[in-house]
């Protein structure tokens, strides 16, 4: 039959144009926001893990951390060490950290906490705590009577370990420093605050001091860390390491933080459970929205089977309706997400424990998202059409 | 009867077939054993009251509905058992069906409702031109592209009645099509109806309860509790 085949789009577009303004919008409206729907919950767990992952980055243990060689205590000549990884044209900073062992008193509080040597420039180059200063400031490499300490360990009335901490130590005091007896007094120069916990309950000491203190332990690290260029090359460039003879057990910051790879990993699960009831919420809408509206067209299907339209035509016609209702939809979405609250969401970040969480949306989550609504749309299309084209023709016309 | 050599000299033979519906637990018989010819470019009107079974006949000359039993010829062949798909392309290319309430679309203008069972057998050119033509037949050249629901009653049924020549059908089958008209809109129509039988050679059915539409008829059927007088 000549022609036939455009009719679909003959009656779809006429259909579009003529049909009420008020379903059209009412029914992209609702796709709109069942797709919204859908990606910002997604997008705010991934927001959330990223934040996790880059607070462990950022303020912890870059992307690779080195473990003293098996049988080993230390990284031995850890300056040579650091010059061969920082040789590696993916690196972007390596920072030596020794551990110091001892406890720390602040009045008549003592506490143990982790207290670590290391060189403030290069670890500069690694994390970001000379950022993250809320009182006083950064270490510098002559400090040798000077110590920063995390907000965990300096406590105050919103601290989380408040109870364990000093319970409102500030820039400017003095804490001592006990290993083993031998003490040592520090004026404390800054508070961090940098939102992980992990990093928040360290202390840092230059090494310079160290060395001076310890002279034995010169040259030696309990462990390095290493920031690279690309989130994600970890594996590779730890090969690539392992090929240069590097010794030690390296690490990707995945593997060394195991536990927050299960904090992640929870995260992942939760957000796949709330995005399906996302989804058959969203499903659920799109269908009821759909079938209504063509329920309604029920007569108008009947005339045209009346007037001899194929129904193959017939369902074809509705289809590309619920496309242009889906689409449409989608495209409204996209654009209230990524001009309106994906910006926004950057400049009021939610404010969390571990980090600040903005939204991640990946291109991905859009595409499979943004197919679920047209395959959920379009199917909501069909199943009324397809049943009102099964029905009698004049039941149809007469709504019967 | 059968569909031996009486039924080729006739378009559509109906041949005693009955029709039953349900109304919630009530069964209503609304066709008894009917039968009846139509015969090529005969004005056939069937008169009746309401519930008389009409409308119920007029669905099975438009094959728009099946019989419970009895047996309807097409030129010759049963066609009240066969396929959907082939009843469809009997109603697309040779009957024209205009309903009691006109049954347009109302999305699309009083042009694209003619166009649209035209564009099944012709290209959009040839089923535009033609279903303007029709329109400007039946007085309606000047209200093309206006949507069917600024059209008056009488102008959407004769979008309807060009709707059902468009593809020039051997029979158009009319249900009440001046029912819900005026006086002088269903005069024109009913002109529109005489000029289309005279001119163009198409066979009509009508339905009507209207006594004076009788006049039109070149043959007059009379139905009553689902039989024929």
């Amino acid at each position: 039959m000549i022609g036939g085949w455009k009719i679909p789009f003959f009656l779809a577009a006429r259909f579009l144009k003529h049909g009420s303004k008020w379903t059209f919008s009412l029914i992209v409206l609702l796709m709109a926001i069942a797709f919204v729907n859908l990606i910002f919950v997604t997008a705010l767990f991934n927001g959330i893990i990223e934040s996790v992952n880059n607070q462990v980055i950022d303020t912890h243990m870059g992307h690779i951390y080195i473990f003293p060689p098996e049988g080993s205590e230390y990284i031995e000549n850890m300056d040579d060490v650091s010059a061969r990884i920082k040789s590696h044209g993916k690196v972007r900073g390596v920072s030596p950290h020794l551990y110091v062992p001892g406890k720390l008193l602040y009045k008549n509080i003592s506490g143990t906490w982790q207290i670590v040597a290391i060189d403030p420039e290069q670890e500069k180059t690694v994390t970001n705590v000379s950022k993250k200063m809320i009182e006083g400031s950064y270490l510098e490499k002559d400090d040798t009577d000077r110590i920063i300490i995390g907000r965990q360990i300096a406590g105050g009335r919103d601290v989380e370990m408040n109870a364990l901490s000093f319970r409102g130590a500030r820039a400017g005091e003095s804490v001592t420093l006990d290993v083993g007896g031998f003490r040592k007094t520090f004026t404390i120069k800054g508070v961090f605050y940098t939102r992980f916990l992990d990093t928040d309950k360290r202390a840092f000491i230059s090494r310079k001091l160290l060395d001076e203190m310890v002279p034995g332990m010169s040259g030696v690290a309990s462990s390095m860390i290493i920031r690279i260029d690309k989130t994600g090359d970890e594996k590779k460039v730890i090969h690539e390491l392992g090929e240069m003879k590097i010794r030690g057990k390296l690490f990707a910051w995945k593997e060394a933080a195991g536990y927050l790879d299960s904090v992640t990993e929870s995260f992942i699960h939760i957000n796949t459970l709330l995005t399906m009831v996302g989804m058959m919420i969203a499903a659920i809408t799109i269908f009821i929205v759909i079938y209504v509206d063509l329920s309604s067209r029920r007569q108008q299907i009947g005339v045209l089977r009346a007037i001899g339209i194929r129904p193959s035509l017939i369902h074809i016609t509705y289809i590309l309706q619920t496309l242009v209702y889906s689409l449409a939809g989608i495209l409204i979405g996209l654009l209230v997400l990524l001009q309106g609250i994906v910006p926004w969401m950057k400049k009021h970040p939610f404010e969390m424990p571990i980090g600040d969480a903005m939204l991640v949306v990946n291109y991905h989550d859009l595409l499979f998202r943004a197919a679920l609504v047209v395959i959920v749309a379009l199917l909501s299309g069909l199943i009324p059409v397809f049943i009102t084209t099964k029905t009698k023709i004049l039941d149809a016309i007469f709504n019967r | 009867m059968n569909a031996g050599p009486d039924c080729m000299q006739e378009l559509i033979v109906i041949d005693d077939i009955t029709k039953t519906y349900r109304r919630g637990d009530v069964a209503v018989e609304a066709l008894k054993g009917v039968s009846l010819g139509i015969h090529d470019g005969e004005f056939t009107v069937i008169v009746g009251r309401n519930g008389s079974g009409k409308s119920t006949l007029l669905y099975q000359l438009g094959l728009l509905d099946r019989p419970d039993s009895g047996s309807i010829f097409f030129e010759g062949r049963e066609v009240s058992r066969i396929p959907d798909r082939h009843r469809r392309h009997l109603r697309l290319a040779y009957l024209g069906y205009i309903f009691q309430d006109y049954a347009l679309i109302s999305e699309l203008t009083a042009l694209e409702n003619v166009m649209v069972p035209a564009m099944m057998l012709k290209n959009r050119a040839d089923a535009r031109e033609k279903s303007k033509g029709l329109l400007e037949r039946v007085g309606l050249g000047a209200r093309l592209n206006h949507l069917t629901r600024q059209l008056s009653g009488g102008e959407q049924q004769k979008v309807a009645i060009a709707r059902a020549m468009v593809n020039d059908p051997r029979v158009i089958i009319a249900d009440e099509p001046t029912s819900n008209l005026d006086s002088i809109a269903a005069r024109d129509v009913l002109d529109t109806f005489k000029m289309i039988n005279n001119e163009h050679g198409h066979a009509i059915v009508m339905v009507t309860h209207e006594q004076e539409e009788t006049v039109y008829a070149k043959k007059l059927i009379r139905l009553s509790d689902g039989r024929m007088q």
